[in-house]
């Protein structure tokens, strides 16, 4: 009985609309929920590598992302030894697409630099870090379920809006939305089957504009080649 | 401090008693129909915006016309390229039927109020409730208020100072309402007063402020009324006003207006010259009126009928930015003058643009540049109307009535408001339902549409009033099938919306209704009637003749007395119901020879008289009927639902707690007796446990939904909306097994129908991007399941398993609340690829073949598991022997390719390694090792192409043919040919000589330089394995 009366009073804390939400306290519920979020925050580089996925998972290739603040490399393996990337050096950045059977990297336009860097910061954890000021916008339901929303309205323009369960206080999804040359773009990221990395709850699975990712392993804090951000050489 | 104390209690008991969860809308989770149009002839538009909108600061004179559309039931679409792609915005609202719209002029790019409730208030108007803006382009939306006003008629904003709006507020067509009349906002909406009013009768049907000088406004007030069996326009309410202090008061105006009693009055400022002002106003003798002095004289102008016609159902009117004189009045046809409204020119387009014209919209840049709101969408204009293009991407068809026939893929069909009848396949073989899919069978206003069963060729259609036409369709010939009246016999009555039926029980029988219930056996060449009137003949309600107030207007709308609604037993023919326009619910249990009027057994929580709109006969027992009844007609738009289990003598309300909108149709489920469908004014509701409980289901819109049938053949849910056109839910399967009892379950499997293998090819196409394209249903197999909540922590995996227990497919699950839909390509994973410059090679794996499959998903530590059933093509021409065949080769050629791949890498890592090592031996070692992995770089590039290129041939080579083998005899599932068989022999083989030639390699060539190494102390050159190969993930 007891339990069910603090299952009671944690329900009555956190869920809608009985009680006034601001950004703030779902922060801090967001930050409990994680775990260590101090750690976390304090990180400076983080290595992912899992599998890209069609949807109806018959096709899968291995994935690999290394970010260092603006930084990030992403790695698709088509086939042994034929390797698309991306990346950015925090200013430009450059891409391989081997479907084009060439391997001579090519600048990156605009759109693609930004879903790149956009990714980055999404796997920093922006929420923890927040470069813009959140503003808590009310509540929308997400795959059938209402969640609180935040929204960020970046310097550069860009609008994110982060969706968090309300009674479990994690990031379910997250959307960017820019002007980029006059086109409105949006990026979308879904997040699921949370586990813990040392100490800290992480999304598994992501399913983003860039395709659905399933994470296999996480590195925090690796020590990164600069290398990998590296300009292609001349 | 009470109130969560009482929560508190609640909780706990809930957590106590394991009440089942009474359904929401989140239960329906991803399931998802297809929206199929047609868009091909739209639907009623009623609001028309546009702006041109900057690109972006880098570019100042690059502009975007945005424009926006407002239907009559179907919401709100946006268009961000001239009209060629559209999106709807408004569809989480309440209400779909739009009836103004206004951008703010200080804000074009974002800032937006839309009023609901149509303003055309013809006999099948939807409905509004309310009042919303948007501050970011239709991203998201405030209701601002007016939740009392049904509809309303105009937003005007004053051009200097935005935040002074002005709402006409029209109000309830069927009943008398106080939330009528013109509010004003001086706050940007925060707040509203209303400023003009009359009285409960008497709405604002425009409003139109003087850009010059905004004090000046003028305001046009309405009195109306519509029964189910008139219409009323005009009346002492009705009159224009004028007010010079920005709105706080109002005068009548009168001089040189008509005299008596007026009715609809529409306005247009010329924004050139304000002090001009245009009002068609509605009269005993109606005529456009001009004043030259901001209303204060008046001359009469053009009193033709184009310009005059049906004031009710047309009220735009507008003049040209730049010149005064030329004024467009959108009737019938578009209306144009260049003096002043003196005379009008009236098109004739030769059927390229639709009659019926509700918006309008000029280029303030290039007053040639035109878009109309038509019944049938939008059209655009780069000639000032000489001619028209039309925007065939939105979906706004309306129907009343749906069906389907049998054929494979089967068609649905049905009758839509002012566009005809029209049919189109629910799927179409390699492609998609696309515009051109769509055939029109009929014309008019469309309605019942049926298919004979015994002579398919056959199609039965009507246009208003029971016209009922049969068409046959393999020769287009047509023959009018109304039954007609003998000489002395009474006029028969036809509902507007006439029910044509064909029996449920014996498909031999089909129906029509007047007042009287018609039979033919002969495919509508003759008629018996097989009841007497089965109305209450009341003779003060269908005499339509007069109806119209002060502009009479008789278009078979306002019929009334009449049949509605027809349905015989599935299990018994010679049981039928029939419900009527004014109450009556009849039944005949012995095919017509007696009738029972059971209006005295419903039960007092229904209002005498209340239009019965479905009848519903159970498929599982002869004597159980659903029965919907709207009284919308009355003000009361309350559903109401019920059902009888003992031919009627007793009656029992279903829930209408979760129901918003009067009722048009309830369906039962021919499988769950307890799943039932109901389609309201206000959207579709779904019942799991007979109507205890209902929850809408948001993946359609608040539209109305007229009509619904459930296939029984394919399981499909078909939906009628009288505002976003026909949608399609593919396989109910799943619904059928939830029970009320699941809600409370973490996971629960369900079922779903057997998946038929389809090996459809599709179409080289390029037609740009403003095309309605609708998806034909999913070939992949279906895999359902429910989850009480959203799955957020923790693993959880869906696998597919063979007969023998291995894993073939890896699913990502989706993990929303509610019901998750997953598909899976029935392909087990695709072959490893010899590594080589080019990418390909196989990036595809076998689709599986016919039989059942396991399905076990994990979620947690709980495990679910269940099968999906994988059918043969039987349509297809190819027989399961033959699919099996190809498996068969296909699986050969997939282990081939992965013997390949296997001795590439190992000859590859071979090479590299010996390349690598021996820059760290001496001769002769070295040398020895160098000639090695040149002989095993040699032999690389005879079994893939030395080099990658995407617009030129390469050498193919072994790799490159085998994948191009592959790939030829998995694009066509029968059997392979001699020739693919044959080079499958020859492509082994080779393989098989790889191999050996390598393990020679290995043996004669590798091993003395492994045994030097090993004598120099050094590791040896590492061998792959075939054993570590298959271990290693694949990519």
């Amino acid at each position: 009985m007891r339990r069910v009366l603090i299952a009671g009073i944690a329900v009555l804390a956190f869920s809608l609309p009985t009680v006034a939400q601001d950004a703030a306290h779902i922060v801090a519920a967001y930050r409990q929920a994680i775990g260590d979020a101090e750690n976390l925050s304090t990180l400076r580089s983080w290595s992912i590598s899992g599998k890209i996925s069609s949807p109806d998972g018959t096709w899968k290739r291995s994935y690999r992302a290394w970010v260092e603040g603006a930084k990030v490399r992403t790695e698709l393996v088509l086939q042994p030894g034929i390797v698309a990337a991306s990346w950015t050096d925090g200013t430009h950045g450059w891409s391989i697409q081997p479907w084009t059977q060439s391997l001579v990297p090519q600048p990156l336009n605009q759109a693609a630099l930004w879903r790149l860097q956009v990714m980055a910061r999404l796997w920093q954890n922006d929420l923890l870090n927040p470069a813009a000021t959140l503003e808590y916008v009310g509540t929308e339901e997400i795959d059938g379920s209402d969640c609180h929303k935040l929204r960020a309205r970046h310097a550069d323009g860009s609008v994110w809006t982060y969706f968090l369960d309300p009674d479990l206080g994690l990031l379910v999804k997250v959307t960017v939305e820019a002007s980029i040359n006059g086109e409105e773009v949006q990026w979308n990221a879904t997040l699921g089957n949370y586990q813990r990395v040392e100490g800290v709850l992480l999304p598994m699975v992501l399913d983003t504009s860039n395709g659905l990712l399933l994470v296999e392993r996480y590195e925090l804090n690796p020590a990164l080649d600069a290398a990998l951000f590296a300009p292609p050489a001349k | 401090m009470k109130y969560v104390w009482c929560t508190l209690v609640l909780l706990v008991a809930i957590e106590s008693s394991g009440i089942a969860q009474q359904p929401s809308p989140a239960v329906w989770g991803n399931l998802t129909p297809r929206a199929l149009g047609p868009a091909t002839c739209s639907g009623r538009i009623t609001a028309i915006e546009a702006t041109y909108v900057p690109v972006d600061t880098h570019h100042p004179n690059d502009r975007r016309l945005v424009i926006y559309v407002g239907s009559a039931a179907g919401g709100v679409f946006k268009s961000r390229d001239g009209g060629t792609t559209f999106e709807p915005i408004f569809d989480k609202q309440d209400y779909q039927s739009i009836g103004a719209m206004a951008l703010d002029p200080r804000h074009q790019d974002s800032v937006l109020w839309v009023g609901t409730g149509e303003s055309n208030v013809r006999n099948s108007v939807s409905i509004g409730g309310g009042l919303y803006r948007t501050t970011d382009g239709g991203k998201t939306w405030k209701k601002v208020g007016f939740d009392s006003v049904e509809r309303i008629a105009k937003i005007a904003l004053d051009p200097r100072n935005p935040d002074r709006i002005f709402v006409a507020a029209l109000g309830a067509l069927w009943s008398d309402s106080p939330h009528r009349g013109l509010y004003r906002s001086t706050d940007g909406g925060a707040t509203f007063e209303r400023v003009l009013y009359v009285d409960e009768k008497t709405g604002c049907a425009d409003v139109a402020i003087d850009p010059a000088d905004p004090r000046i406004v003028y305001a046009a007030m309405w009195q109306f009324r519509r029964k189910a069996w008139s219409f009323s326009s005009g009346g002492p309410g009705s009159g224009l006003y004028k007010s010079t202090d920005g709105g706080t008061t109002w005068r009548k105006l009168t001089t040189d207006l008509p005299s008596g009693e007026l009715g609809r009055v529409v306005l247009a400022i010329a924004p050139s010259q304000p002090e001009i002002v245009y009002a068609m106003v509605e009269a005993k003798e109606s005529a456009l009126y001009r004043t030259t002095d901001r209303g204060e004289h008046w001359q009469r102008r053009s009193s033709a009928v184009n310009v005059t016609a049906r004031p009710f159902y047309f009220s735009a009117m507008a003049v040209d930015p730049d010149d005064p004189d030329r004024v467009y009045r959108l009737t019938f046809q578009l209306a144009i003058s260049d003096d002043g409204g003196k005379t009008f020119n009236t098109f004739s387009y030769g059927g390229a643009l639709h009659p019926d014209h509700h918006a309008f919209w000029i280029d303030p840049l290039n007053p040639q540049h035109l878009l109309i709101g038509t019944d049938g969408g939008v059209y655009e204009s780069f000639d000032r109307g000489q001619s028209w293009r039309m925007f065939r991407n939105l979906p706004l068809s309306q129907f009343y009535r749906i069906s389907y026939d049998f054929d494979d893929p089967y068609s649905i069909m049905g009758g839509l408001q002012d566009n005809g009848s029209w049919m189109a396949p629910h799927r179409v073989r390699g492609g998609a339902i696309t515009n051109c899919e769509w055939q029109a069978t009929g014309w008019g206003d469309g309605f019942a549409v049926v298919r004979d069963r015994i002579r398919p060729e056959f199609i039965y259609f009507e246009s208003q009033g029971g016209d009922a036409v049969r068409r046959n369709l393999r020769t287009n010939e047509t023959r009018s099938i109304q039954p007609r009246a003998g000489v002395g016999q009474p006029k028969l009555r036809f509902n507007w919306n006439t029910p044509i039926v064909i029996s449920s029980a014996n498909p031999r029988y089909l129906y029509i209704g007047s007042q009287y219930l018609h039979r033919s056996t002969d495919h509508g060449t003759t008629w018996e009637r097989i009841s007497p009137d089965l109305t209450t003949n009341d003779s003060a309600k269908y005499d339509p003749q007069e109806s119209g107030g002060v502009t009479r207007d008789n278009t078979s709308a306002e019929n009334h007395c009449t049949i509605y609604t027809i349905a015989d037993s599935p299990k018994d023919e010679r049981i039928i119901w029939v419900g009527t326009d004014d109450g009556n619910l009849q039944l005949t249990t012995d095919g017509g020879k007696r009738w029972t009027n059971l209006r005295s057994k419903l039960p007092p929580s229904l209002p005498t008289g209340t239009w019965v709109s479905c009848v519903e006969p159970s498929p599982h027992h002869p004597g159980t009927c659903f029965v919907t009844f709207d009284n919308h007609t009355r003000g009361d738009m309350s559903p109401y639902i019920y059902r009888t289990t003992d031919f009627g003598q007793t009656w029992e309300r279903l829930s209408s707690d979760s129901i918003r909108g009067f009722a048009h149709v309830v369906r039962q489920d021919v499988v769950n007796p307890n799943l039932l469908f109901v389609g309201t004014e206000l959207g579709l509701f779904i019942s799991i446990d007979g109507g205890k409980h209902f929850a809408r289901f948001k993946a359609i819109p608040a539209t109305p939904v007229r009509d619904i049938q459930i296939h029984p053949r394919e399981h499909d849910l078909i939906v009628a909306t009288h505002g976003r056109g026909a949608y399609i839910l593919d396989d109910i399967t799943p619904l059928r097994a939830l029970r009320p009892d699941d809600l409370d379950s973490e996971l629960v499997v369900l079922p779903c129908r057997p998946t038929v293998q389809r090996f459809e090819s599709g179409f080289q196409e390029f037609s740009g991007s403003d095309l309605y394209v609708a998806p034909s249903p999913s070939d992949d197999a279906s895999i359902v399941y429910y989850l009480r909540t959203r799955h957020l922590i923790g693993q959880m995996k869906v696998e597919v398993l063979d007969s023998a227990g291995n894993v073939i497919a890896t699913i990502p699950p989706g993990k929303r609340k509610g019901i998750n839909r997953i598909g899976w390509g029935m392909r087990i994973n695709p072959p490893r690829v010899a590594r080589s410059p080019n990418p390909g090679g196989g990036s595809f794996g076998p689709i599986v073949l016919p039989g059942r499959y396991t399905i076990r998903i994990t979620k947690g530590d709980r495990i679910a598991t269940t099968t999906v059933t994988i059918r043969h093509d039987t349509s297809s021409g190819i027989t399961l022997a033959e699919r099996r065949a190809n498996s068969a080769a296909l699986l050969r050629l997939y282990r081939l390719i992965e013997d390949l791949a296997f001795i590439v890498e190992r000859m590859v890592r071979m090479r590299d390694s010996l390349v690598s090592r021996s820059a760290t031996v001496t001769e002769p070692l070295k040398a020895s090792m160098r000639r090695l992995a040149a002989q095993l770089d040699s032999a690389y590039y005879t079994l893939v192409a030395r080099k990658a290129s995407l617009f030129a041939d390469t050498e193919p080579q072994l790799r490159e043919k085998l994948a191009d083998l592959y790939a030829a005899v998995a694009y066509y599932p029968g059997a392979p040919t001699a020739e693919q068989e044959q080079l499958t022999e020859q492509y082994a083989d080779r393989i098989g000589r790889a191999a050996q030639w390598l393990d020679r390699m290995v043996a004669q060539e590798l091993s003395p330089i492994n045994d030097q190494l090993h004598r120099d102390g050094a590791l040896p050159i590492p061998v792959l394995s075939r054993a570590e190969f298959d271990a290693e993930v694949a990519y």
